[in-house]
Formats: structure tokens, C-alpha cells, sequence
């Protein structure tokens, strides 16, 4: 007879096991996005402040700068809390843990200049899930067999190491799903011909996930060809990546949104949702119907001025700016070169909390401007030449 | 990492009904440790317990899955026509199978939710079984369908026209079996435990809404036909793998006990992510693609 691993003479043993802690409970729990603004204020202040101490024992370079900040350590507020411009990822290699226990690199999906590359452990890499799993969960109920998903991107293995491609190709991990882009191109014939068997041959609803100009190409040959969609309500168009990138397409958000309606033959603009997300940041931001990116209460999402990095008042347009709890292996504390906007309180969809909004990417030269700008806040954390080419003028 | 070997088989239930399963194992298998084989929760298949086969192959052990008949899988039948007792001939069909195909005279089972009180009934069965680990394990069934479909079945004189889980029909002869062959309460499950000679284990999720805790110390304490450890999770729901947290906790915690049952010194270890992940996207496509072709040869 085989032997049980008891310590007590007793034949029945019960042991208690912690099995979570608190930040893992509520990144997993589905729940953070309804909960009231008061309690995701008290959240972000526990686990943002936790995080800060955690990325100040692990990161000596980030432990550095937060030093020659002269900060009360203990008592600082979030809103003093020290941010790293997403160009330091660009020129080293930021880690809060020992890189054997980094499980991936990521890197981001710009062609021209240098790359931002950032290291994941497993931990990280499974928040990042958690938050795409709650993101979902807003856009639906489903279960996993009751939809269909269309990926306008590469597989896994093709996705490599970027980081927007790797997210995306994840959904296969929660839903079936068929990937549409093969050696770099959208094979849109055999997207929208799945599109069609499955609402004709099936009982399961479609989400179609792919960059915005992605999508527009899928729409351009459905008009091409002519066909009439018809999917009504039984198809959502997931958008993730960006809205210049690589594209030069100038269509306004509304008007995309009235496009892909229109071709689809959608019910509602509702079926229309765009989720954010950028390799220095470890957690989705996730459209509700009302079209508004929720941020969820483990990160403070805030916009600052350009010239001195002070946070601004809800609605400001500034430099958006994230401090995000649920990283563990590299301080996502970052201002980023996005001008955005970020509002508190309740949302059109009835949810209290935090939601944001890009407007645009920093020009080049006042991203320019605003990098040595930053670089006299930030020093010894950011190059000194601005490196970054994946902006788009705008 | 040793190099993970994946295979899919297929065996019969007594009465001839196929069986898919699969295994997973490497170059690096403990020979000394015996064969696990893993019964999926309820409306849950083979590739949802990619995790817990991972870290079974990872810690040295071979691990077999099915998916019952009757059931949603790969095997045969549908779940409009699910039964406990079906489910019991199909973990019996697994471990039987499992034994001829490694050459062990024993397994261990490791079984999920309502599949746990199959497996407590076919540990007081069968000699082939050394040990069940069951996590978030029904032992009454009738409180646990209460809790799920809001009814309390087991005393309907009439058949429902169906049950609904997750978006999927169920037809009403789970009712039915459940009343001819006393599946429902919890003193039917205390009777089979006192007969099960053989160590048992159960996980509890404290959050878990589906099981009521006080029923498991019930059985298990009453239950003592050999020795019995349960082990509660802290915040744990009953799907322990919502929270990726619990999920390592409560897979950790389990290759402990894989180690205790088999005498293996040493601590387990964690399989990376990516090994997870890649292994989760195979299966995924494979369970997917077998689907497909079997939907479209159907039609």
C-alpha cells in the first residue's frame, strides 16, 4: 500500500494551503471592472505602491533614479511615483527579477529604428492573460465552443517574439480559432469564406480580431467581390495594434466603425471594439460598448505634461502614462509618447472606474523636444538621442 | 526540458463504446513511479488539463486522458445522452487501458468535480487503482445539482425535458441514472468510501460554490476505509484553473503528494510557460481539427 504524505497519526488529515495572494485574486476574478470607484481607488494605491517597492528592491537601475529623486520611498505618492519613458526599453535591458527566470522576451512590432525589448516571467505572462480573459468577458458571455474566431494575424510560432502578434495570437488559448495571415499576408479570400460557412453552417457567433487596417482590406474585398454579410448580431470585429501604423489610412474611428457595420451588415456599432495594449505595458485595456478602454484598478493610468512630467487633471490631454501593478519582472512604470486622454468616474456603460483614450502619437519633432525634456527628469534612464522612428507624423 | 512525446489512442468500454485518449510522456519518464490517469470535470475535455499533464510529464510521470461517451470529446456519443454510470465504464475503460498499454499492475487516478465520485466508486471496485487525487471533488451529487441547475432533481417524479450547462443539453437520463443507481446523496458516497481500502486525497476550493465543504469532511471523515487527507485552497473557485495563482498552487501541491504516493525524494518542479503554452495550442488544434472532421463526415 502506498503512503499518503501525512504527518499526523490521525487517518484523516486537513491542511489549509494560501492559494492566492491578493493581486492575483483580483486580476482572476472577473470581477475588478464592476467594482466601485472607491474600491479601485484603494486597489490601485495597495498594489501600485506594493509593485514600486518590489521593482525598487529587484531593478538597481530603476532603485537608481528613484534614488537621485530624493522621494520618500514609503510614503510617496502615486502621482510622484518615478516613470521610465518607454525609449530606456529601446537601450537596456530593465529586469526586476534574475533573467534566468524570464520566460520571454518581447519585443515591439516597429520595423524602422530600434526596438523596445522587455522580459516576462511567468507571473507576468499570466496576469497578462488574467486581464485579456476579464477584457473578454466585456465584450460577452461566451463559452468556449460558442464562437468562431477569425484571426487576421499569424500563428503563435509565426508571431515570434512581437509582442503585439504574440497577444493576438493568444485568443486561441480561450476560443477555436484560425489564423489568416501566412508569411506576412492576409489570405482574405479564406477569411471571409469562413466567415460565411460558419454563419451559414453553424450556431456559433464570429469574432473577427485584427489590426484596423487589416480589417478595412478584409472590408475592401468583401466589397469587391460584392457579397452581402448579413451577420447581424452574430459577429464582433476586434481591433488591437494601432490606428497609423503601417496603414497611412486616415479613416476617423467613427467612420471605421460605420465601414466595418455596413459591410458586415452589423446590428449595432456596439459589435465594434478596439483593445489596447503596448510591450511596456503587461495588462489589455479593453473597449465596453460604449467605446471607452476601462483600465483596470491594479494600474494607474494617468496623462502628464510634457515639459515636467506633473500628472494632470482628469480629461487633460497629455502624455499618457502607466503605473501597472501586475508586472513582476520589469518595472512597468512608464510614460509612453502617446497624447491621450484619461477620465475617472462613470463610464456611458454604466461601470465606474478609469478609462482612456489615444488621440495621437507625438510627432517627431516634439517627440524630440519632449525626449530631452524628459531626459533632464529622467536621466541615465533614457538615451540622450531620440532613437525612436516608429511615430508616425502626425 | 526532456522532449514531451504526445499520443493519441483510442480503447472500448465493455459494452464496445470507443474511447479517445491520450498521453503524454517523455524520454525522461520515471520508471519507478506509476501511470497517472486524469478524468476531466464534467462538459470539460481532454485539452483542458494540458497544465496538469504538463507538470505530470515534466515531474517524471506518464499520464493518460480521456474523454468519456457520452459526453462532449473525442470519444463516442453525445452529452444529451450523459450518465454517471457511463462516465463510471469510461474512467474503468481508461485505467484498464492504461495498465495493458504501460504494463503497470496499478494507476493513480486524478479526477475533477462530479467525475471525482466516478472515481471514488471505481476505486472501491477496482485493484487496479493505488491512489485517487481529486480536486474540487463531488461526493453529493445531489447538492451540488441543486446548486448547478437550481433544482432539486433528485425527487422530481417527473423527468425535466432537458438540463442546461454552459450552453449545452443535457438529456434527462442523467436523472434518471442518477435515481435507479443511487448516485444522488451523500450517505451513498459515505457507503463507497468505507470499501475504498485505498489512499484518497481531495483539494477544496474554499470559494467554491458548487461543493459544499462540510460534505466532503462528512464523507471523508465517515468515509474511512483507508487513509484520507483533504487539502483546502484558500480562495480557490471551483474551476481552479480561473485563477493561474490557485492553478500553480494547487498543481504544485499535487505533484507533492504524485511524489508521496510514489516515494519519490525531492521537490517538483514547475514546467515553463512556453512549454505549457505550445502543448495547450497542439492539443487545442488537434481536439479542434478531429471535430471538424468528424462534424463534416456526420453531415
Amino acid at each position: 500500500m502506498t503512503q499518503l504524505n501525512i504527518n499526523s497519526e490521525d487517518l484523516l488529515e486537513h491542511q489549509s494551503v494560501p492559494a492566492t495572494d491578493d493581486l492575483d485574486y483580483t486580476i482572476f476574478g472577473g470581477e475588478s471592472l464592476d467594482l466601485p470607484l472607491s474600491t479601485q481607488r484603494e486597489i490601485r494605491e495597495t498594489f501600485v505602491r506594493s509593485a514600486f517597492h518590489q521593482h525598487i528592491r529587484g531593478c538597481s537601475e530603476y532603485a537608481d533614479f528613484v534614488a537621485r529623486k530624493n522621494i520618500d520611498t514609503e510614503h510617496v505618492a502615486l502621482d510622484t511615483i518615478p516613470v521610465i519613458p518607454v525609449s530606456a526599453f529601446k537601450e537596456q535591458t530593465l529586469t526586476s527579477l534574475p533573467v534566468a527566470q524570464i520566460e520571454k522576451w518581447s519585443l515591439s512590432s516597429g520595423t524602422r529604428g530600434t526596438q523596445s525589448k522587455v522580459g516576462r516571467d511567468q507571473k507576468s505572462l499570466e496576469r497578462l492573460l488574467g486581464s485579456i480573459h476579464t477584457g473578454m468577458e466585456m465584450l460577452g458571455q461566451w463559452h468556449e465552443d460558442q464562437v468562431d474566431v477569425v484571426h487576421l494575424g499569424p500563428t503563435r510560432n509565426e508571431a515570434g517574439d512581437i509582442w503585439f502578434l504574440y497577444v493576438m495570437s493568444l485568443i486561441e488559448l480561450i476560443h477555436p480559432t484560425t489564423h489568416f495571415v501566412a508569411s506576412g499576408t492576409l489570405q482574405s479570400r479564406q477569411a471571409i469564406d469562413r466567415i460565411i460557412d460558419t454563419l451559414h453552417h453553424s450556431d456559433q457567433d464570429i469574432i473577427v480580431v485584427g489590426a484596423p487596417f487589416l480589417v478595412i482590406e478584409l472590408t475592401n474585398v468583401i466589397e469587391h467581390r460584392q457579397l452581402d454579410i448579413a451577420a447581424q448580431d452574430r459577429l464582433m470585429v476586434v481591433t488591437a495594434g494601432g490606428w497609423k501604423r503601417h496603414s497611412g489610412m486616415e479613416l476617423t474611428r467613427a467612420a471605421f466603425n460605420e465601414r466595418v457595420c455596413r459591410v458586415f451588415g452589423l446590428s449595432s456599432d456596439a459589435q465594434v471594439r478596439d483593445i489596447f495594449n503596448q510591450v511596456e505595458l503587461n495588462t489589455a485595456f479593453v473597449e465596453c460598448s460604449a467605446h471607452r478602454k476601462h483600465v483596470p484598478p491594479w494600474v494607474y493610468a494617468s496623462t502628464r505634461h510634457a515639459d515636467d512630467l506633473s500628472v494632470q487633471r482628469s480629461g487633460e490631454l497629455g502624455l499618457l502614462s502607466y503605473l501597472d501593478a501586475s508586472a513582476t519582472s520589469y518595472p512597468a512604470f512608464i510614460v509612453t509618447d502617446d497624447v491621450g486622454r484619461v477620465y475617472e468616474g462613470t463610464c456611458p456603460c454604466g461601470r465606474e472606474g478609469v478609462t482612456m483614450e489615444v488621440v495621437r502619437r507625438l510627432t517627431r519633432a516634439a517627440a524630440r523636444g519632449c525626449a530631452m525634456a524628459i531626459d533632464r527628469k529622467t536621466s541615465a534612464l533614457v538615451p540622450t538621442e531620440e532613437t525612436d522612428n516608429e511615430s508616425d507624423d502626425v | 526540458m526532456n522532449q514531451m512525446m504526445f499520443n493519441s489512442h483510442e480503447t472500448h468500454t465493455g459494452d464496445g463504446r470507443r474511447v479517445a485518449v491520450w498521453t503524454l510522456s517523455s524520454d525522461q519518464h520515471n520508471k519507478h513511479s506509476l501511470p497517472i490517469v486524469i478524468g476531466s470535470g464534467f462538459a470539460r475535455r481532454m485539452h483542458h488539463f494540458t497544465s496538469l499533464a504538463t507538470y505530470g510529464v515534466h515531474n517524471g510521470f506518464f499520464v493518460s486522458r480521456y474523454d468519456p461517451v457520452n459526453h462532449v470529446g473525442l470519444s463516442d456519443g453525445d452529452i444529451w445522452d450523459f450518465t454517471l454510470s457511463d462516465s463510471l465504464e469510461s474512467l474503468r475503460a481508461a485505467v484498464d487501458w492504461t495498465c495493458r498499454y504501460t504494463g503497470s499492475d496499478k494507476v493513480i487516478v486524478v479526477a475533477t468535480s462530479l467525475t471525482a465520485r466516478v472515481a471514488y466508486e471505481l476505486a472501491a471496485q477496482s485493484p487496479r487503482i493505488e491512489a485517487v487525487i481529486t480536486a474540487v471533488g463531488v461526493t453529493n451529487i445531489r447538492d451540488t445539482f441543486s446548486k448547478v441547475f437550481k433544482e432539486d432533481y433528485s425527487s422530481f417524479a417527473e423527468l425535466p425535458d432537458h438540463l442546461e450547462f454552459e450552453g449545452r443539453k443535457i438529456g434527462p437520463g442523467v436523472i434518471q441514472d442518477a435515481q435507479e443507481h443511487e448516485w444522488w446523496s451523500l450517505e451513498r458516497c459515505i457507503d463507497t468510501l468505507k470499501q475504498v481500502r485505498q489512499p484518497l486525497i481531495n483539494f477544496i476550493g474554499s470559494d467554491d460554490p458548487w461543493v459544499n465543504s462540510d460534505d466532503i469532511h462528512k464523507a471523508f471523515s465517515a468515509g474511512d476505509g483507508g487513509p484520507r487527507k483533504l487539502l483546502t485552497l484558500e480562495r480557490a473557485p471551483h474551476d481552479l484553473g480561473r485563477n493561474a495563482a490557485v492553478a500553480q498552487t494547487f498543481l504544485t501541491y499535487l505533484m507533492e503528494e504524485l511524489f508521496a504516493l510514489n516515494q519519490i525524494e525531492g521537490t517538483p518542479s514547475v514546467p515553463p510557460f512556453e512549454v505549457i503554452t505550445q502543448q495547450a495550442l497542439l492539443e487545442r488544434r488537434i481536439q479542434r481539427k478531429t471535430t471538424r472532421e468528424t462534424e463534416s463526415s456526420a453531415a
